[in-house]
């Protein structure tokens, strides 16, 4: 598989008025196309500010970032971002929340309206596009949040602990929801997390950071002898455990 | 429908019943006694005026130009609250898309906000005469720093997820001001509408006492000088009733746009 992102010695540092604190350090990763990642590390490493130095958000002290070769600087438009909550626009309805990127990229055309259509019609949302999103459950509102970001088709997904203001049940549905979708639009996907379970159910690599400031300090490759994985099916097996063991200890929760 | 639900409902009928019927009892009570009082010399109606004689008073219209009055105050409220929401609407844009301007003038903002508006009175009246403008001008004076501080507050306070998320699709700031923060605070909006009301009319009434020449306070004035206690009491009166009407037309406007925006069923 080809890389599509690459990530060079980036570094970032924050300055305040007591002095300066550096978040993240020398963080060195390749992407692979399709590839899903996950993030964990102790809180306050950093994890969501490497994610928002990757979003072009926030600027970085040191390093580089590159999109199929090409150097990047501030925010892509190959790059898709979720939050934590949904950010869907109460006084919107539905089809309007999910047209927003396009008006405010100005790229609101007839292909581009027509796909995002298609993707509310293929997730099941298109018969309540009228709604607003008060009159929509959690799992539909993440939905939603999920199809207004790939309306701008971007090739890589940023998830920045996406799923973790959702009940535990929901949680786990809306994961399996979000990792069919995902496969199936072959979306190169990086999520923070801080749930370890999370982390193992959705990724092929793991990627555990240090304390702050945080650096890379280890990367596992997850695999499972499942047909068709899912988040869910995945759990039930003994690798699971053992990855979720290898992890903890890794994490160092209890030191 | 079951018994428990029919005996529910009768209740939540037969209470809603009371309170209205508590309310108009109070009133006929309080107009009652006052009625008797005047008439038996129980209390000193030249004083106290009464409620037939405020009656006449009403019903002789006409004679003192009532109607005249009331459109001459209800004009300059408008007009001053008109002026003063939408002017301290788009400072309050101005100090949000500047953190500089916003922070220097801060303190003259706070100084302004604590000031009695009352008191720029007579400055006010030099300055631009004694006539409507000068009403109108106190009326602004009145609303427009609480509206400057209430809505910047309100824009201050967006959900910064909200602008996060915006931001991820490379918004421009007019884009975050247009598409996210001011419909955010739509609520904040029809607030500083429902106090802007009340505080425009207070301006328009201070600005009628002091220049005395027509409208419901120069009513009030030129009535209490020559002890016509019915006249007061007539233009206290019509002055409730349009506080209250301009105040339901606000809720009215808040209902029509929060049904369309489905922030409300």
């Amino acid at each position: 598989m080809d890389e599509i992102l690459e990530i060079k010695n980036i570094s970032k540092k924050y300055q305040h008025k007591n002095g300066e604190t550096i978040a993240i350090k020398n963080i060195n990763l390749k992407v692979k196309k399709g590839e899903f990642i996950s993030i964990i590390g102790p809180s306050g490493c950093g994890k969501s500010t490497l994610l928002s130095v990757i979003a072009g958000l926030e600027e970085k002290t040191e390093g580089e970032i590159y999109i199929e070769n090409k150097k990047i600087e501030g925010i892509s438009s190959e790059i898709g971002y979720m939050l934590q909550k949904d950010c869907l626009l109460e006084w919107r309805t539905i089809y309007n929340n999910i047209m927003l990127g396009l008006e405010i990229k100005k790229i609101k055309n007839k292909e581009n309206i027509e796909y995002a259509e298609g993707l509310l019609k293929k997730y099941g949302l298109y018969e309540f596009k009228d709604k607003f999103p008060n009159q929509l459950s959690g799992g539909m509102r993440q939905r939603a949040a999920l199809i207004r970001t790939l309306a701008i088709k971007p090739t890589i997904l940023l998830l920045d602990e996406a799923f973790s203001a959702l009940d535990y049940q929901t949680r786990i549905k809306v994961t399996v929801d979000i990792y069919k979708i995902l496969r199936k639009e072959k979306i190169t996907t990086i999520m923070v997390t801080h749930d370890i379970s999370e982390a193992i159910s959705m990724a092929d690599r793991v990627v555990v950071l240090s304390k702050r400031p945080g650096t890379i300090k280890s990367i596992h490759n997850i695999e499972f002898n499942v047909e068709t994985r899912t988040p869910l099916n995945c759990r039930e097996t003994t690798n699971f455990s053992e990855y979720f063991n290898t992890l903890w200890r890794e994490l160092g929760v209890d030191e | 429908m079951s018994e428990e639900r029919k005996k529910y409902l009768r209740q939540v009928k037969v209470e809603k019943f009371l309170v209205l019927g508590g309310q108009i009892l109070i009133l006929v009570l309080f107009l009652g006694i006052w009625e008797i009082g005047a008439n038996n010399g129980w209390i000193d109606s030249f004083i106290t005026s009464s409620p037939s004689r405020i009656l006449k008073t009403f019903i002789n219209f006409s004679s003192n130009n009532l109607l005249g009055h009331i459109k001459v105050t209800v004009y300059e409220t408008i007009i001053g609250f008109l002026l003063g929401t939408f002017m301290g609407f788009f400072i309050a844009i101005i100090l949000w898309w500047s953190k500089f301007i916003s922070k220097v003038s801060e303190p003259y903002l706070v100084i302004l906000n604590s000031l009695p508006k009352v008191a720029l009175g007579p400055i006010i009246i030099i300055w631009v005469g004694a006539g409507t403008k000068a009403i109108i001008v106190m009326a602004i004076a009145i609303s427009l720093i609480v509206t400057i501080l209430d809505i910047l507050n309100g824009f201050i306070n967006t959900d910064k997820d909200l602008i996060k998320m915006a931001k991820t699709f490379n918004s421009s700031k007019f884009q975050i001001l247009t598409k996210i923060v001011i419909p955010a605070n739509i609520s904040t909006f029809i607030n500083s509408l429902k106090i802007n009301i009340g505080l425009s009319l207070v301006g328009v009434i201070s600005g009628e006492f002091l220049i005395s020449k027509a409208g419901l306070g120069y009513l009030i004035t030129y009535g209490g000088q020559v002890f016509k206690l019915d006249l007061v009491m007539s233009s206290v009166i019509i002055l409730g009733i349009v506080a209250g009407l301009m105040y339901l037309s606000v809720i009215l406007l808040e209902k029509i746009i929060l049904v369309r925006k489905g922030l409300k069923k």
